[in-house]
Order: structure tokens, then C-alpha cells, then sequence
């Protein structure tokens, strides 16, 4: 790697770290506490457009990690409290997201798959949580509780399936729609270009 | 080590020991005292908590929730009120005024140089600069969001047609930081900076 290259590996991800950081501070923070619903899918889709756009001006390996980085350092300094497992849930994301732009490289095709997949972190991220926090009785607490509201709602025979469907529906629409947009955001960002 | 010194470095501290509790008498408790030692140091900080009116409408949600959520305990105008979620509400607004003064402080007070000469003494080169590059950087993408949104809804006043066109608006900062970042690795690379 050249210095220009080397110099650029620090401060671009730097730059788009903080970005990523300050959207999660601020957006993360005041979502979370109105506790919108699938917060954690927007706000995953929209680090994953971060990560994306990030690897088409530094499409080298390690970039998308320390991008990560420094959105976690931000993440903990967030104004509600240290708070671990959004952090957990950056690092997991920036993780999937390097393994994805390393292994595809940097393309529209790429950028889609990575959001679409890192759109669905928060899965099995929930599971794991509830687990290490509750122990594994609660799923147990959390399948009555469903069966009951799909009773309301007469969800059918299965309403364990439709929700889990319904879950993981939604939050791959919003992997899609980041793919979508990374892809818009691209394109016209090779326009402008083009036009110079 | 001067006085000054260990107050700035127990600033420091009280903020991080704050932000770990969630809002209680401890939190609150450290948060003050290190607000009592920022305006010791240098009052003016007190007052860098931006434009008043980014704060009127965290303030009016924290004031008017409590109608909605929450264990009504009280009473305003007869409709319910529950203080506890005003409380927990004016926590939040401490903490985000504790966290905007103590982080100008933090940024204030530390040079680039001086974050970069410690990290090489701990054997970390690329984190200081890396540190001293995401202090000094923070306020400048912070103030482009801000500016570019502005921009933006001036064009598209109606909240459907801002969200309809986001990529536009998300396209936008992601081009200004990248603007930002190609500047700040050019001046690196002209002045010579070891990575």
C-alpha cells in the first residue's frame, strides 16, 4: 500500500465513522428512547449504508472495520447511557459487513447483499441477548405471550411462525430498501463525477 | 501534575463514571460535580450548549409526555400526569446538557499534538491520530448534517416529500464528509504525516 493509500485508510473511515456515530448518538438515542418500533433495523440500515458508501471511496480490506470502531467509541460515549449491546450489534455488523465487501468487492451487487444481510443482525442478536440476560426460560415467557395477542388478532393455527415471518420480514424490507438507496446514492455520486 | 491538570482529568472521570449509571442519584451526583468543576476551570463552557432553539423541542416532548405515558400519579388542568416520567424525562435533558457541555470541554481543552504525542508514548501512533483526527473532526461533519438538512427541507417543506427523496439528503452528507476527508488526506499528505 502506497502513503496516499495508507493515509486514506486512516482518515476516511475516521470520517465515516464519525458520521456513523453522531447518526447513532443523536437519531439512535432519541429513537430508542420514543422506543419506535424496529428502531434497530433503521438504524442497522443505515450503518450499512455508511459501510457502503465508506468501501467505494476505500475498497480496502480493514476499512469497514475501523469504521466500526469509531462509531462504537461513539456509540459508548451516547447520551443516554454506556450502553453494550448497541455496541455489540455495531461491531457484529461491521464484522458481517467487511466479510461481505471483502469476499464480493465493491459493486452495486455487493453493497445490496451486505445491507440486505446486515439489516438481519438484529435477529439473532435478540436471541442471544435475551438469553445471556433473562436465561433461556424466557422464550418460553415470550412464545405465551405471542400465542396470546395472535389469539386476539386470530393470526391462524401457527401465530409463533406468522410473527417470526412478519419479524423477519420487516426487517429484511429495511435491508432492502438501504441496498436500494446505497445503490441511488452511488449512482448519483458517479454522475456528478462523470458531469465534472 | 498541577491542580489544573487533575481537575480536568477528574472531569474526565466524573463524565465517564455518570454516563455508566442510568439517571439516579449517583449519576445526577457526578454529572454536577463535574459541571461545578467546568465552570471553576473556564465558565464560558456553561454556556456552549448550542442554539436554544434545538432544545425547545426535547423540552416540550419532555413537558408533554407524561400526558401520555406512565403511571398517572398527579394531576395538570385534570388530566393525568405522571411525574415519574417527567422526572425520568428531566434526567435525559440533564444528561444531554451535561454530555454537550463536558464533550466542548473535552474537545476544548485537548490539542491535537498533545493526543498524538501521548498515544506514541503508549506505543499507539495510528490510534492517537486517529483520536486526534475524530476530535477535531467531529464538530465540523456535526455542523455539515445540520446545514445540509436545513438546505434541504428548504427545498422540500412538506415531511413526505424529505422522506421521499432521502437518498438525496443521505447522498449529500456522505459526499460532504467525503469532501472533508480527501482535504484532510491531501494536508497529510502534503505536510509529511507518519501513519
Amino acid at each position: 500500500m502506497i502513503d496516499a493509500q495508507k493515509i486514506r485508510m486512516v482518515v476516511f473511515p475516521t470520517i465515516f465513522g464519525i458520521l456513523w456515530g453522531l447518526i447513532e448518538m443523536f437519531v439512535g438515542s432519541y429513537l430508542h428512547m420514543i422506543e419506535f418500533p424496529f428502531a434497530g433495523a433503521i438504524l442497522a440500515g443505515v450503518g450499512a449504508i455508511i459501510l457502503c458508501l465508506e468501501r467505494s471511496y476505500t475498497p480496502y480490506f480493514r476499512a469497514s472495520i475501523y469504521t466500526g470502531m469509531v462509531a462504537v467509541i461513539f456509540k459508548f460515549l451516547s447520551i443516554g447511557a454506556i450502553k453494550v449491546s448497541p455496541a455489540i450489534a455495531i461491531m457484529i455488523e461491521t464484522l458481517i459487513a467487511e466479510a461481505l465487501l471483502t469476499a464480493l468487492g465493491a459493486n452495486p451487487a455487493s453493497y445490496f447483499t451486505t445491507c440486505s444481510v446486515c439489516s438481519l443482525e438484529g435477529i439473532p442478536h435478540f436471541f442471544i441477548s435475551s438469553w445471556l440476560r433473562y436465561g433461556i426460560g424466557i422464550f418460553d415467557a415470550y412464545r405465551k405471550i405471542l400465542e396470546k395477542i395472535g389469539a386476539v388478532f386470530h393470526l391462524g393455527e401457527d401465530p409463533l411462525l406468522m410473527f417470526i415471518i412478519i419479524w423477519v420480514g420487516i426487517h429484511l424490507a429495511v435491508g432492502i430498501i438501504s441496498g436500494i438507496l446505497v445503490i441511488l446514492i452511488v449512482g448519483v455520486h458517479r454522475d456528478r463525477d462523470e458531469e465534472r | 501534575m498541577t491542580i489544573n491538570r487533575f481537575l480536568r482529568i477528574l472531569v474526565v472521570f466524573l463524565f465517564i463514571f455518570s454516563l455508566l449509571w442510568r439517571i439516579n442519584i449517583y449519576g445526577i451526583g457526578a454529572g454536577l460535580l463535574a459541571l461545578v468543576i467546568i465552570s471553576s476551570l473556564n465558565r464560558k463552557y456553561l454556556y456552549r450548549f448550542g442554539p436554544l432553539k434545538l432544545w425547545v423541542f426535547p423540552m416540550a416532548f419532555v413537558f408533554f409526555a407524561p400526558f401520555l405515558i406512565g403511571e398517572k400519579t398527579s394531576q395538570i388542568f385534570g388530566v393525568g400526569y405522571s411525574i415519574n416520567s417527567l422526572k425520568i424525562g428531566a434526567g435525559f435533558l440533564f444528561r444531554t446538557y451535561l454530555f454537550v457541555v463536558t464533550t466542548n470541554f473535552i474537545i476544548g481543552e485537548l490539542t491535537m499534538e498533545r493526543v498524538v504525542e501521548n498515544a506514541k508514548k503508549f506505543g499507539l501512533p495510528g490510534a492517537g491520530l486517529r483520536i486526534a483526527l475524530a476530535l477535531s473532526m467531529t464538530k465540523i461533519i456535526q455542523r455539515s448534517i445540520l446545514e445540509t438538512w436545513r438546505i434541504y427541507r428548504l427545498t422540500r417543506p412538506s415531511i413526505f416529500s424529505a422522506l421521499r427523496e432521502i437518498h438525496v439528503y443521505l447522498g449529500a452528507i456522505a459526499r460532504n464528509s467525503a469532501r472533508v476527508a480527501e482535504q484532510v488526506s491531501e494536508l497529510f499528505y502534503l505536510r509529511n504525516v507518519d501513519i
